[in-house]
Protein backbone atom coordinates (compact mmCIF):
# COMPACT_ATOMS: atom_id res chain seq x y z
CA UNK A 1 0.00 0.00 0.00
CA UNK A 2 1.12 3.26 -0.86
CA UNK A 3 1.37 5.53 2.28
CA UNK A 4 1.49 9.04 0.97
CA UNK A 5 -1.76 8.11 -1.06
CA UNK A 6 -3.01 6.48 2.35
CA UNK A 7 -2.41 9.70 4.09
CA UNK A 8 -4.21 11.89 1.66
CA UNK A 9 -7.03 9.96 1.33
CA UNK A 10 -7.07 9.61 5.54
CA UNK A 11 -6.88 13.62 5.51
CA UNK A 12 -9.75 14.04 3.11
CA UNK A 13 -11.88 11.41 4.87
CA UNK A 14 -11.41 13.31 8.13
CA UNK A 15 -12.03 16.43 6.63
CA UNK A 16 -15.41 15.25 5.12
CA UNK A 17 -16.21 13.94 8.16
CA UNK A 18 -15.88 17.21 10.31
CA UNK A 19 -17.60 19.19 7.16
CA UNK A 20 -19.42 17.61 4.68
CA UNK A 21 -20.51 14.63 6.68
CA UNK A 22 -23.10 16.97 8.43
CA UNK A 23 -25.41 17.20 5.28
CA UNK A 24 -26.03 13.93 5.78
CA UNK A 25 -27.50 13.44 9.09
CA UNK A 26 -30.48 12.28 9.80
CA UNK A 27 -31.49 14.92 12.57
CA UNK A 28 -35.27 13.26 13.50
CA UNK A 29 -33.22 10.07 13.86
CA UNK A 30 -31.01 10.28 16.51
CA UNK A 31 -28.13 12.35 14.06
CA UNK A 32 -27.58 9.57 12.55
CA UNK A 33 -24.56 9.93 9.98
CA UNK A 34 -22.13 8.03 8.11
CA UNK A 35 -18.39 8.25 8.40
CA UNK A 36 -16.00 8.60 5.05
CA UNK A 37 -13.35 7.74 7.75
CA UNK A 38 -14.71 4.22 8.04
CA UNK A 39 -15.26 3.45 4.48
CA UNK A 40 -11.61 4.28 4.21
CA UNK A 41 -10.68 1.78 6.92
CA UNK A 42 -13.04 -1.08 5.66
CA UNK A 43 -11.52 -0.55 2.36
CA UNK A 44 -7.84 -0.63 3.19
CA UNK A 45 -8.63 -3.49 5.58
CA UNK A 46 -9.94 -5.28 2.11
CA UNK A 47 -6.58 -5.35 0.17
CA UNK A 48 -3.74 -4.19 2.39
CA UNK A 49 -0.96 -6.12 3.88
CA UNK A 50 -2.30 -6.77 7.76
CA UNK A 51 0.24 -4.90 9.31
CA UNK A 52 -0.36 -1.82 7.02
CA UNK A 53 -3.95 -2.08 7.52
CA UNK A 54 -3.44 -1.94 11.24
CA UNK A 55 -1.17 0.75 11.44
CA UNK A 56 -3.20 3.15 9.05
CA UNK A 57 -6.14 2.18 11.07
CA UNK A 58 -4.29 3.40 13.96
CA UNK A 59 -3.06 6.73 12.43
CA UNK A 60 -6.78 7.33 10.80
CA UNK A 61 -8.00 6.63 14.49
CA UNK A 62 -5.68 8.77 16.02
CA UNK A 63 -6.52 11.93 13.71
CA UNK A 64 -10.19 11.37 13.98
CA UNK A 65 -10.00 11.33 17.79
CA UNK A 66 -7.80 15.19 17.26
CA UNK A 67 -10.81 16.71 15.54
CA UNK A 68 -13.77 18.81 17.25
CA UNK A 69 -16.28 15.96 17.99
CA UNK A 70 -13.88 14.52 20.47
CA UNK A 71 -13.48 17.65 23.02
CA UNK A 72 -14.32 16.76 26.65
CA UNK A 73 -14.46 19.31 29.54
CA UNK A 74 -14.04 22.31 31.05
CA UNK A 75 -10.79 22.76 29.24
CA UNK A 76 -11.94 21.31 25.16
CA UNK A 77 -9.43 18.79 25.50
CA UNK A 78 -9.02 15.96 22.81
CA UNK A 79 -9.67 11.93 23.91
CA UNK A 80 -7.64 10.21 22.34
CA UNK A 81 -8.73 6.46 21.81
CA UNK A 82 -12.17 6.26 20.97
CA UNK A 83 -10.97 6.03 17.48
CA UNK A 84 -7.54 5.11 17.97
CA UNK A 85 -8.71 1.97 19.16
CA UNK A 86 -12.16 1.43 17.54
CA UNK A 87 -10.39 1.31 14.06
CA UNK A 88 -8.04 -1.18 14.67
CA UNK A 89 -10.83 -3.73 16.04
CA UNK A 90 -12.90 -2.62 13.01
CA UNK A 91 -10.02 -3.39 10.90
CA UNK A 92 -9.19 -6.56 12.52
CA UNK A 93 -12.63 -8.07 12.48
CA UNK A 94 -12.96 -6.94 8.61
CA UNK A 95 -9.20 -9.04 8.13
CA UNK A 96 -10.39 -11.76 10.00
CA UNK A 97 -13.47 -12.01 7.29
CA UNK A 98 -11.95 -11.15 4.24
CA UNK A 99 -10.61 -14.48 3.01
CA UNK A 100 -14.09 -15.33 3.14
CA UNK A 101 -15.59 -12.98 0.30
CA UNK A 102 -15.31 -11.70 -3.39
CA UNK A 103 -13.25 -8.68 -2.25
CA UNK A 104 -13.79 -7.04 -5.41
CA UNK A 105 -17.41 -6.13 -5.11
CA UNK A 106 -18.83 -2.67 -4.09
CA UNK A 107 -21.43 -4.75 -1.94
CA UNK A 108 -18.86 -6.71 -0.22
CA UNK A 109 -17.05 -3.18 0.69
CA UNK A 110 -20.35 -1.41 1.96
CA UNK A 111 -20.91 -4.87 4.46
CA UNK A 112 -17.64 -4.54 5.34
CA UNK A 113 -17.83 -1.01 6.29
CA UNK A 114 -21.03 -1.40 8.24
CA UNK A 115 -19.14 -4.53 10.11
CA UNK A 116 -15.88 -1.88 10.60
CA UNK A 117 -18.36 1.12 11.60
CA UNK A 118 -20.09 -1.20 14.30
CA UNK A 119 -17.12 -2.52 15.78
CA UNK A 120 -15.34 0.80 16.41
CA UNK A 121 -18.63 2.42 17.56
CA UNK A 122 -18.86 -0.59 20.34
CA UNK A 123 -15.14 0.32 21.35
CA UNK A 124 -15.96 4.28 21.15
CA UNK A 125 -19.73 3.80 23.34
CA UNK A 126 -17.43 1.19 25.89
CA UNK A 127 -14.74 4.21 26.46
CA UNK A 128 -16.83 6.91 27.07
CA UNK A 129 -18.62 4.60 29.30
CA UNK A 130 -15.40 3.26 31.24
CA UNK A 131 -14.62 7.37 31.42
CA UNK A 132 -17.85 8.18 32.87
CA UNK A 133 -17.56 5.27 35.45
CA UNK A 134 -13.60 6.11 36.36
CA UNK A 135 -13.66 8.44 39.52
CA UNK A 136 -10.31 9.80 38.13
CA UNK A 137 -11.03 10.74 34.36
CA UNK A 138 -13.30 12.94 34.26
CA UNK A 139 -15.64 11.72 32.01
CA UNK A 140 -18.70 13.24 30.99
CA UNK A 141 -22.20 11.90 30.69
CA UNK A 142 -23.18 9.88 27.38
CA UNK A 143 -26.25 9.31 26.71
CA UNK A 144 -25.66 5.24 27.37
CA UNK A 145 -28.21 3.05 26.85
CA UNK A 146 -30.33 1.09 23.72
CA UNK A 147 -30.39 4.39 22.17
CA UNK A 148 -26.71 4.69 22.00
CA UNK A 149 -26.17 1.32 20.61
CA UNK A 150 -29.38 1.86 17.90
CA UNK A 151 -27.37 4.94 16.82
CA UNK A 152 -23.93 3.37 16.60
CA UNK A 153 -25.56 0.54 14.38
CA UNK A 154 -27.60 3.24 12.63
CA UNK A 155 -24.34 5.02 11.86
CA UNK A 156 -22.65 1.69 10.82
CA UNK A 157 -25.77 0.99 8.51
CA UNK A 158 -25.55 4.73 6.88
CA UNK A 159 -22.45 4.16 6.36
CA UNK A 160 -22.38 1.06 4.76
CA UNK A 161 -24.88 2.85 2.05
CA UNK A 162 -22.52 5.86 1.92
CA UNK A 163 -19.86 3.08 1.11
CA UNK A 164 -21.27 2.06 -2.13
CA UNK A 165 -20.48 5.38 -3.93
CA UNK A 166 -17.24 6.05 -2.40
CA UNK A 167 -16.20 2.30 -2.84
CA UNK A 168 -17.15 2.94 -6.53
CA UNK A 169 -14.18 5.74 -6.50
CA UNK A 170 -12.36 3.83 -4.85
CA UNK A 171 -12.21 0.87 -7.05
CA UNK A 172 -11.40 3.37 -10.07
CA UNK A 173 -8.39 4.39 -8.09
CA UNK A 174 -7.50 0.99 -7.27
CA UNK A 175 -4.18 1.56 -9.16
CA UNK A 176 -2.87 4.22 -7.45
CA UNK A 177 -2.75 2.67 -4.00
CA UNK A 178 -0.52 -0.03 -5.20
CA UNK A 179 -1.97 -2.87 -3.07
CA UNK A 180 0.75 -5.27 -2.45
CA UNK A 181 -0.89 -8.41 -0.92
CA UNK A 182 -2.54 -9.29 -4.05
CA UNK A 183 -6.39 -8.29 -4.75
CA UNK A 184 -8.18 -11.11 -5.62
CA UNK A 185 -10.17 -13.55 -3.17
CA UNK A 186 -7.46 -16.14 -2.92
CA UNK A 187 -4.66 -13.44 -2.41
CA UNK A 188 -5.28 -13.62 1.23
CA UNK A 189 -5.94 -17.23 1.93
CA UNK B 1 -7.27 -16.79 7.68
CA UNK B 2 -6.29 -13.70 9.83
CA UNK B 3 -4.14 -14.66 12.61
CA UNK B 4 -3.43 -11.76 15.09
CA UNK B 5 0.13 -12.64 15.40
CA UNK B 6 0.41 -12.76 11.69
CA UNK B 7 3.44 -10.17 10.06
CA UNK B 8 2.41 -7.46 12.58
CA UNK B 9 4.96 -5.83 14.52
CA UNK B 10 6.03 -6.29 18.27
CA UNK B 11 5.02 -2.66 18.72
CA UNK B 12 1.75 -2.66 17.72
CA UNK B 13 0.32 -4.32 20.92
CA UNK B 14 2.35 -1.68 23.14
CA UNK B 15 1.09 1.08 21.59
CA UNK B 16 -2.30 -0.23 21.40
CA UNK B 17 -1.77 -0.15 25.41
CA UNK B 18 -0.35 2.76 25.61
CA UNK B 19 -3.33 4.32 23.86
CA UNK B 20 -5.71 2.08 25.91
CA UNK B 21 -4.16 4.45 28.69
CA UNK B 22 -4.01 7.44 27.16
CA UNK B 23 -7.99 7.14 26.66
CA UNK B 24 -8.78 6.84 30.60
CA UNK B 25 -6.47 9.83 31.35
CA UNK B 26 -7.61 12.56 33.87
CA UNK B 27 -8.80 15.28 31.62
CA UNK B 28 -6.70 17.87 33.48
CA UNK B 29 -3.57 15.58 32.21
CA UNK B 30 -4.49 15.78 28.28
CA UNK B 31 -4.53 19.43 27.55
CA UNK B 32 -1.38 18.77 25.34
CA UNK B 33 -3.96 17.04 23.22
CA UNK B 34 -4.91 20.61 22.26
CA UNK B 35 -1.64 21.71 20.75
CA UNK B 36 -1.24 18.29 19.27
CA UNK B 37 -4.53 18.42 17.57
CA UNK B 38 -3.87 22.21 16.27
CA UNK B 39 -0.64 21.15 14.51
CA UNK B 40 -2.19 17.79 12.72
CA UNK B 41 -4.92 19.30 11.38
CA UNK B 42 -2.95 21.71 9.56
CA UNK B 43 -3.89 20.23 6.44
CA UNK B 44 -6.91 19.26 6.62
CA UNK B 45 -8.55 22.15 8.19
CA UNK B 46 -8.76 23.95 4.94
CA UNK B 47 -10.38 20.71 3.86
CA UNK B 48 -13.25 20.92 5.77
CA UNK B 49 -13.77 24.52 5.45
CA UNK B 50 -14.78 23.48 2.22
CA UNK B 51 -16.67 20.70 3.11
CA UNK B 52 -19.00 22.86 5.85
CA UNK B 53 -19.13 25.54 3.20
CA UNK B 54 -20.83 22.73 0.65
CA UNK B 55 -22.40 20.84 3.17
CA UNK B 56 -24.01 24.30 4.12
CA UNK B 57 -25.14 25.19 0.19
CA UNK B 58 -26.24 21.29 0.06
CA UNK B 59 -28.71 21.52 3.53
CA UNK B 60 -28.86 25.36 4.08
CA UNK B 61 -30.44 25.99 7.55
CA UNK B 62 -32.86 29.20 6.81
CA UNK B 63 -34.79 27.40 4.17
CA UNK B 64 -37.68 28.86 3.52
CA UNK B 65 -40.36 26.16 4.74
CA UNK B 66 -41.88 25.67 1.18
CA UNK B 67 -42.71 28.95 0.76
CA UNK B 68 -43.44 30.44 -2.17
CA UNK B 69 -41.92 33.15 -3.99
CA UNK B 70 -44.95 35.55 -4.00
CA UNK B 71 -45.26 34.39 -0.13
CA UNK B 72 -41.41 35.33 0.88
CA UNK B 73 -42.38 38.65 -0.82
CA UNK B 74 -45.43 39.36 0.85
CA UNK B 75 -43.73 38.09 4.14
CA UNK B 76 -40.73 40.61 2.93
CA UNK B 77 -42.87 43.55 2.80
CA UNK B 78 -44.22 42.88 6.27
CA UNK B 79 -40.69 42.43 7.38
CA UNK B 80 -40.27 46.02 6.11
CA UNK B 81 -42.76 47.52 7.66
CA UNK B 82 -42.38 46.11 11.34
CA UNK B 83 -38.76 47.19 11.01
CA UNK B 84 -39.72 50.71 9.83
CA UNK B 85 -42.46 51.15 13.07
CA UNK B 86 -39.51 49.10 15.43
CA UNK B 87 -37.15 51.96 14.10
CA UNK B 88 -39.52 54.55 14.67
CA UNK B 89 -40.21 53.11 18.61
CA UNK B 90 -36.46 52.82 19.02
CA UNK B 91 -35.93 56.52 18.31
CA UNK B 92 -38.33 57.61 20.16
CA UNK B 93 -37.29 55.45 23.11
CA UNK B 94 -33.42 56.84 23.24
CA UNK B 95 -34.10 60.19 22.97
CA UNK B 96 -36.64 59.21 26.48
CA UNK B 97 -33.57 57.35 27.87
CA UNK B 98 -31.27 60.46 27.15
CA UNK B 99 -33.71 63.17 28.58
CA UNK B 100 -33.56 60.63 31.76
CA UNK B 101 -29.95 59.74 31.97
CA UNK B 102 -29.32 63.60 31.66
CA UNK B 103 -31.89 64.24 34.55
CA UNK B 104 -30.08 61.47 36.76
CA UNK B 105 -27.05 62.80 35.90
CA UNK B 106 -27.73 66.70 37.24
CA UNK B 107 -29.51 64.99 40.48
CA UNK B 108 -26.45 63.09 41.41
CA UNK B 109 -23.87 64.91 39.97
CA UNK B 110 -22.15 62.15 38.56
CA UNK B 111 -19.46 62.31 35.27
CA UNK B 112 -21.04 62.57 31.91
CA UNK B 113 -19.10 58.82 30.93
CA UNK B 114 -21.12 56.94 33.69
CA UNK B 115 -24.44 56.88 32.00
CA UNK B 116 -23.48 56.74 28.74
CA UNK B 117 -24.85 53.73 26.47
CA UNK B 118 -22.07 50.82 25.95
CA UNK B 119 -20.87 51.26 22.65
CA UNK B 120 -22.42 48.66 20.15
CA UNK B 121 -19.98 45.32 19.71
CA UNK B 122 -18.13 44.72 16.28
CA UNK B 123 -19.33 42.46 14.19
CA UNK B 124 -17.38 40.04 12.75
CA UNK B 125 -18.38 36.60 10.20
CA UNK B 126 -16.64 33.80 10.56
CA UNK B 127 -17.23 30.35 8.72
CA UNK B 128 -17.24 26.83 10.81
CA UNK B 129 -14.17 24.69 9.58
CA UNK B 130 -14.83 21.81 12.08
CA UNK B 131 -17.98 20.41 13.64
CA UNK B 132 -19.08 17.16 14.87
CA UNK B 133 -22.89 16.08 12.82
CA UNK B 134 -23.53 13.34 15.61
CA UNK B 135 -23.34 15.52 18.94
CA UNK B 136 -25.77 18.76 19.21
CA UNK B 137 -24.02 19.76 22.12
CA UNK B 138 -20.09 19.56 20.47
CA UNK B 139 -17.92 22.29 20.51
CA UNK B 140 -17.50 24.22 16.87
CA UNK B 141 -14.11 25.79 15.43
CA UNK B 142 -14.11 28.76 13.29
CA UNK B 143 -11.91 30.10 10.64
CA UNK B 144 -9.35 31.92 12.33
CA UNK B 145 -8.88 35.46 10.47
CA UNK B 146 -6.47 38.20 10.91
CA UNK B 147 -9.58 40.69 12.41
CA UNK B 148 -10.68 37.51 14.27
CA UNK B 149 -7.20 37.04 15.92
CA UNK B 150 -7.35 41.13 17.08
CA UNK B 151 -10.39 41.64 18.39
CA UNK B 152 -12.22 38.56 19.88
CA UNK B 153 -11.88 37.14 22.81
CA UNK B 154 -12.69 34.26 25.45
CA UNK B 155 -16.11 35.12 26.41
CA UNK B 156 -17.13 36.82 22.95
CA UNK B 157 -20.88 35.72 21.64
CA UNK B 158 -21.81 34.12 18.67
CA UNK B 159 -24.92 34.59 17.05
CA UNK B 160 -26.51 33.76 13.90
CA UNK B 161 -28.55 35.84 12.00
CA UNK B 162 -27.88 38.73 14.77
CA UNK B 163 -30.77 37.03 16.44
CA UNK B 164 -30.33 33.87 17.83
CA UNK B 165 -27.52 33.28 20.72
CA UNK B 166 -25.51 30.45 19.40
CA UNK B 167 -22.31 30.05 21.58
CA UNK B 168 -19.90 31.72 23.04
CA UNK B 169 -16.36 32.12 22.26
CA UNK B 170 -14.04 29.80 25.17
CA UNK B 171 -10.49 29.46 23.66
CA UNK B 172 -8.55 30.82 20.37
CA UNK B 173 -5.63 29.48 19.85
CA UNK B 174 -3.26 30.50 16.78
CA UNK B 175 -4.58 28.13 14.07
CA UNK B 176 -8.81 28.37 15.40
CA UNK B 177 -11.30 29.95 17.47
CA UNK B 178 -13.34 27.18 19.65
CA UNK B 179 -17.14 27.98 20.37
CA UNK B 180 -19.55 26.04 23.16
CA UNK B 181 -22.79 25.93 22.10
CA UNK B 182 -25.03 28.16 24.53
CA UNK B 183 -26.62 24.50 25.27
CA UNK B 184 -23.38 22.75 26.44
CA UNK B 185 -23.55 21.92 30.24
CA UNK B 186 -20.13 23.59 30.53
CA UNK B 187 -21.81 27.00 29.77
CA UNK B 188 -23.79 26.70 32.92
CA UNK B 189 -27.18 27.87 33.43
CA UNK B 190 -28.65 31.06 31.53
CA UNK B 191 -30.62 33.72 33.20
CA UNK B 192 -33.57 34.42 30.50
CA UNK B 193 -36.87 36.18 30.48
CA UNK B 194 -39.97 34.97 28.71
CA UNK B 195 -41.08 37.39 26.38
CA UNK B 196 -45.26 37.65 25.96
CA UNK B 197 -46.08 37.73 22.06
CA UNK B 198 -49.56 38.79 22.61
CA UNK B 199 -48.05 42.17 24.29
CA UNK B 200 -51.24 41.22 27.16
CA UNK B 201 -49.97 43.29 29.82
CA UNK B 202 -46.85 46.03 29.20
CA UNK B 203 -47.00 46.99 32.25
CA UNK B 204 -45.86 43.68 34.22
CA UNK B 205 -42.26 42.56 34.56
CA UNK B 206 -41.58 39.03 32.26
CA UNK B 207 -40.97 36.35 33.84
CA UNK B 208 -37.64 35.55 34.69
CA UNK B 209 -36.48 31.92 34.59
CA UNK B 210 -33.06 30.22 35.44
CA UNK B 211 -32.28 28.30 32.35
CA UNK B 212 -30.56 24.73 33.38
CA UNK B 213 -28.72 22.77 29.69
CA UNK B 214 -30.01 19.29 29.98
CA UNK B 215 -26.71 17.93 27.51
CA UNK B 216 -29.13 17.22 24.72
CA UNK B 217 -29.67 20.50 23.06
CA UNK B 218 -32.24 21.94 25.37
CA UNK B 219 -32.65 23.75 28.65
CA UNK B 220 -34.91 23.32 31.74
CA UNK B 221 -36.45 26.10 33.76
CA UNK B 222 -38.93 26.60 36.15
CA UNK B 223 -41.76 29.53 35.92
CA UNK B 224 -45.06 30.93 37.51
CA UNK B 225 -47.17 28.78 36.67
CA UNK B 226 -49.49 31.68 36.97
CA UNK B 227 -48.01 33.56 33.59
CA UNK B 228 -49.64 30.65 31.40
CA UNK B 229 -46.95 29.86 29.71
CA UNK B 230 -47.83 28.45 26.26
CA UNK B 231 -45.61 26.14 23.66
CA UNK B 232 -43.63 28.59 21.34
CA UNK B 233 -43.18 31.50 23.58
CA UNK B 234 -40.02 32.99 22.63
CA UNK B 235 -37.22 32.98 25.77
CA UNK B 236 -34.00 35.61 25.55
CA UNK B 237 -31.14 35.99 27.43
CA UNK B 238 -31.09 38.53 30.38
CA UNK B 239 -28.57 37.16 32.14
CA UNK B 240 -25.21 40.13 33.38
CA UNK B 241 -23.01 37.30 33.41
CA UNK B 242 -22.95 37.45 29.51
CA UNK B 243 -21.74 41.08 27.21
CA UNK B 244 -24.18 43.70 27.29
CA UNK B 245 -24.89 43.42 23.51
CA UNK B 246 -26.12 39.84 23.90
CA UNK B 247 -29.01 40.68 26.13
CA UNK B 248 -32.30 40.22 24.26
CA UNK B 249 -30.60 37.47 21.60
CA UNK B 250 -33.47 34.98 21.59
CA UNK B 251 -32.31 31.60 23.36
CA UNK B 252 -35.08 29.62 22.14
CA UNK B 253 -38.67 28.71 22.22
CA UNK B 254 -40.99 27.10 25.01
CA UNK B 255 -41.25 23.34 23.54
CA UNK B 256 -42.67 22.05 26.55
CA UNK B 257 -44.30 22.85 29.46
CA UNK B 258 -45.36 20.82 32.56
CA UNK B 259 -46.80 21.41 35.99
CA UNK B 260 -44.56 20.66 38.73
CA UNK B 261 -46.42 18.00 41.20
CA UNK B 262 -44.27 18.51 43.89
CA UNK B 263 -44.43 22.42 43.47
CA UNK B 264 -48.27 23.13 41.40
CA UNK B 265 -47.40 26.56 41.40
CA UNK B 266 -44.40 26.40 39.40
CA UNK B 267 -44.34 24.75 35.50
CA UNK B 268 -41.36 23.45 34.36
CA UNK B 269 -40.54 24.47 30.72
CA UNK B 270 -38.40 23.16 27.99
CA UNK B 271 -36.47 25.61 25.75
CA UNK B 272 -35.30 24.24 22.28
CA UNK B 273 -33.40 26.61 20.43
CA UNK B 274 -34.47 27.30 17.03
CA UNK B 275 -30.95 26.85 15.04
CA UNK B 276 -27.90 24.73 17.14
CA UNK B 277 -24.55 25.45 16.75
CA UNK B 278 -23.47 22.38 14.99
CA UNK B 279 -25.76 23.02 12.49
CA UNK B 280 -24.46 26.23 10.98
CA UNK B 281 -22.31 26.86 8.08
CA UNK B 282 -21.12 30.37 9.41
CA UNK B 283 -21.80 32.23 12.35
CA UNK B 284 -21.48 36.37 13.30
CA UNK B 285 -19.13 37.10 16.62
CA UNK B 286 -20.29 40.23 18.26
CA UNK B 287 -17.09 41.24 19.81
CA UNK B 288 -15.80 43.57 22.38
CA UNK B 289 -15.42 47.25 20.84
CA UNK B 290 -11.11 47.89 20.99
CA UNK B 291 -11.22 51.66 20.93
CA UNK B 292 -14.08 51.34 23.42
CA UNK B 293 -12.56 48.94 25.71
CA UNK B 294 -9.42 50.81 25.64
CA UNK B 295 -11.51 54.60 26.58
CA UNK B 296 -13.29 52.77 29.41
CA UNK B 297 -16.91 53.10 27.54
CA UNK B 298 -17.34 49.49 27.18
CA UNK B 299 -18.77 47.55 30.12
CA UNK B 300 -17.13 43.99 29.47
Amino acid sequence: MRWIVFIIAACLAVALDMGLSGAMTLRTMGFITPTFAGCLVAWIALFGRPDCVLWGAWVLGLLCDLTPGSMEGQGLVFIIGPHALGFPLGAWVVLTVRPMVFRDRILTLAVCTMLCVLAAGCVMTVIGLVRYWLPFAGGEVIPFGLGELVRVAGDAVFSGVLAIPVGWLLFQLMPLWRFDYGVGRRASA
Amino acid sequence: MFRANEKISRAYPVLLVLTGLIALLPTSWLSWTRDLSDVVRLPITPLAHAGNRLAGMLRPVDASDGLHSEDLRGQLELLESERDRYERLYRAQRLRSQELAAQLRLLQHLPETVLRAPRPPMILPSDVTGRNPRDVISPVELELEPEIVDRVLEGDVATWKHQYLVGRVVRISPFRVTVLPVTHPDTGPVQAVLVDPGNRDITAPPPRLLLKPLGDGTFAGEVNHRHGTTVGDEVVLADPAWPDWAQALQVGTVEEVRQLDEAPLRDLVIVRPRFQLFELPHVMLLARDGEGLASGDATP
